[in-house]
């Protein structure tokens, strides 16, 4: 597995983990960002003309190239400083601009790595190419283009992890197949673990899906244990049934 | 890890994990922060605990998560930069930092300043040289500009152009800077390229006879402006030389070395454009008698030469970031 993820000591002494922004998400983001600009470049555009029709085009003409030049230079790094490393693009994509150690970037960093970010926009041959950036990216562990590595920064995904689901033993241990199995199965505690993952993700997964992954396991456990089932879903789950005593029903349990 | 352990693990903490997904979803008033510390804190824990308890990826993995959104959304709040560190960097240690990088300030004011007298004196001397420069159309444009009597523009033109300098002028510093990224050599193009046409276009108006004009024109915010320019192309020399010159750090490492200085001289050369752009735009082609023009002129150097000169000398070294 290509180890996308950058370990974080914070002052509480916990270290945890960053699922570290790829070029992909950055490049969507970075879209997303362009369109905004754009919509703020008409909003400007229209006070130009709505100048006009009052006759004081010599201001609306000047709020108009203040404007272009902040959109031009400064969208991130107004957005990134008020919103604690984030543009409206990296907020819908859950991305965020932190320091290289975890702790909130502040405007000189986030002024740094938005000048630069022309630099690794190049060569520009009509339309940006982001050839510098990319091979930054690709050198670096942290995927830093070039102005991530002048102001210190890496760019993190927020992307909600979720945990597993319950395991589903679905359905129960019925009563002929209790007595049809052996009395004991004894599993190691990996075959255990791989189980269990099985079927706590059992219920995201097809029906196809679901047999396709548990025919690599099942029939090996079938011979060995000798259980007989229909599937070999249904032999992971009784196995992992009568290992952990699970294939009591919980009225019989109690 | 067997089944037991991870529910015996996870059952009793789950409500609280759901409590702290809650407050990270919604706006937060200050008892809600303070549940959100001790959350945090308690799920910081979790985590060292699930970690050493050796218990499945996936809980793993979300309790990293959940701590790491935490942990942004707590200390994200400290001082976000739009404060009086920002008017205290670019007021009091600006000019420091020009001084302490005195080497790259000379050297860009050079690579600035020598094209600048080559264009004004060549140009000067000989009008056909400025056609090597510039082409015949923007020279033409030029002597229309300064050599029409209705120069004096009104307020609102004044407000246009000021703009108009903004985007374009501080536009040309950040890119100069910028450019510095390519091993200096970009810094470079820009600062003797800059510095041959604007000195080529005082040569030429010089030799047509209309120099007065457009020293008129240009006295006022000229200090402002051509200092911030080669500052800028200081900043990206210096970000340049660190590129090269490692000094014994890694590459990255000498980057960051330079990182606060870039963002000082940077700063300042913002500073310095905006307050070209201002006088540019509102002062420079106003209908003030040309003597008084050039006495405001010779302020500004000397405001500005005193700026960066004595700026910051008092300044207590603590109280600096």
């Amino acid at each position: 597995m290509i180890d996308t993820t950058a370990t974080i000591e914070t002052p509480e002494r916990v270290r945890f983990r960053y699922r570290l922004a790829g070029p992909g998400q950055r490049l969507a983001a970075w879209l997303l960002d362009l369109l905004a600009q754009f919509a703020f470049g008409l909003v400007l555009f229209w006070i130009v003309f709505a100048s006009f029709s009052v006759g004081l085009e010599g201001y609306g003409a000047g709020v108009y190239l203040l404007g272009l030049f902040v959109l031009q230079w400064l969208y991130g790094v107004i957005f990134e400083t008020a919103l604690s490393g984030r543009t409206p693009g990296k907020a819908a994509l859950s991305l965020r601009v932190v320091r290289a150690d975890g702790s909130p970037g502040q405007f000189p960093d986030f002024l740094l790595r938005n000048l630069l970010r022309g630099i690794d926009a190049l060569p520009a041959v009509g339309l940006p190419t982001f050839g510098i950036g990319v091979l930054t990216m690709a050198i670096d562990p942290r995927l830093r283009r070039l102005g991530d590595l002048v102001a210190g920064t890496v760019v993190v995904s927020e992307d909600k992890a979720h945990m597993l689901g319950s395991v589903a033993i679905e359905p129960p241990v019925s009563e002929e197949e209790r007595q049809a199995m052996p009395p004991a199965v004894h599993l190691t505690n990996e075959e255990l673990q791989v189980i269990e993952a099985f079927l706590r993700r059992r219920r995201r997964l097809s029906d196809e899906r679901a047999e396709e992954l548990a025919s690599y396991f099942g029939p090996l456990l079938a011979k060995r244990t000798g259980i007989e089932a229909a599937t070999a879903e249904r032999t992971l789950t009784l196995a992992y049934a009568r290992a952990t005593g699970r294939d009591r029903s919980a009225s019989e349990a109690g | 890890m067997s089944l037991a352990d991870r529910d015996a693990f996870v059952t009793p903490r789950k409500a609280r994990w759901e409590r702290l997904e809650r407050l990270l979803g919604g706006a937060l008033r200050a008892p809600e922060w303070s549940e959100l510390a001790s959350a945090y804190r308690s799920v910081c824990a979790d985590l060292s605990r699930a970690r050493s308890l050796g218990m499945p990826h996936d809980v793993q993995r979300y309790l990293d998560d959940l701590s790491g959104r935490a942990h942004n959304r707590l200390y994200s709040v400290r001082g976000a930069g739009f404060g009086l560190g920002l008017v205290q960097d670019a007021i009091v240690a600006f000019p420091r930092e020009v001084r302490r990088q005195w080497a790259f300030v000379l050297l860009a004011s050079l690579l600035f300043y020598v094209p600048f007298g080559v264009g004004a004196l060549g140009s000067y001397a000989d009008a056909s040289m400025a056609s090597m420069v510039l082409p015949d159309w923007q020279l033409e444009q030029m002597e229309t500009m300064y050599g029409g009597d209705d120069r004096v523009r009104d307020f609102a033109s004044n407000a246009m152009m000021a703009g108009f300098y903004v985007q374009n002028n501080v536009g040309i510093a950040f890119r100069c800077f910028a450019t510095g990224a390519l091993a200096g050599l970009g810094s470079i193009f820009f600062l003797v390229y800059n510095g041959l046409v604007i000195g080529t276009t005082f040569g030429y108006l010089g030799n047509v006879g209309l120099g007065g004009n457009l020293l008129e024109f240009t006295s006022g915010h000229s200090a402002w402006e051509l200092t911030g320019i080669c500052i800028s192309g200081a900043a990206g020399l210096r970000l340049g030389w660190s590129m090269i010159v490692t000094d014994g750090r890694t590459f990255v490492g000498s980057l960051r070395r330079a990182a606060p200085v870039l963002y000082r001289l940077i700063l300042g050369t913002a500073v310095l454009l905006f307050v070209a752009a201002a006088i540019e735009g509102f002062w420079s082609a106003s209908p003030v008698p040309r003597t008084v023009k050039f006495g405001f002129g010779l302020a500004q150097w000397v405001i500005v030469g005193a700026w960066l000169v004595f700026g910051g000398r008092r300044a207590p070294v603590a109280g600096l970031r």
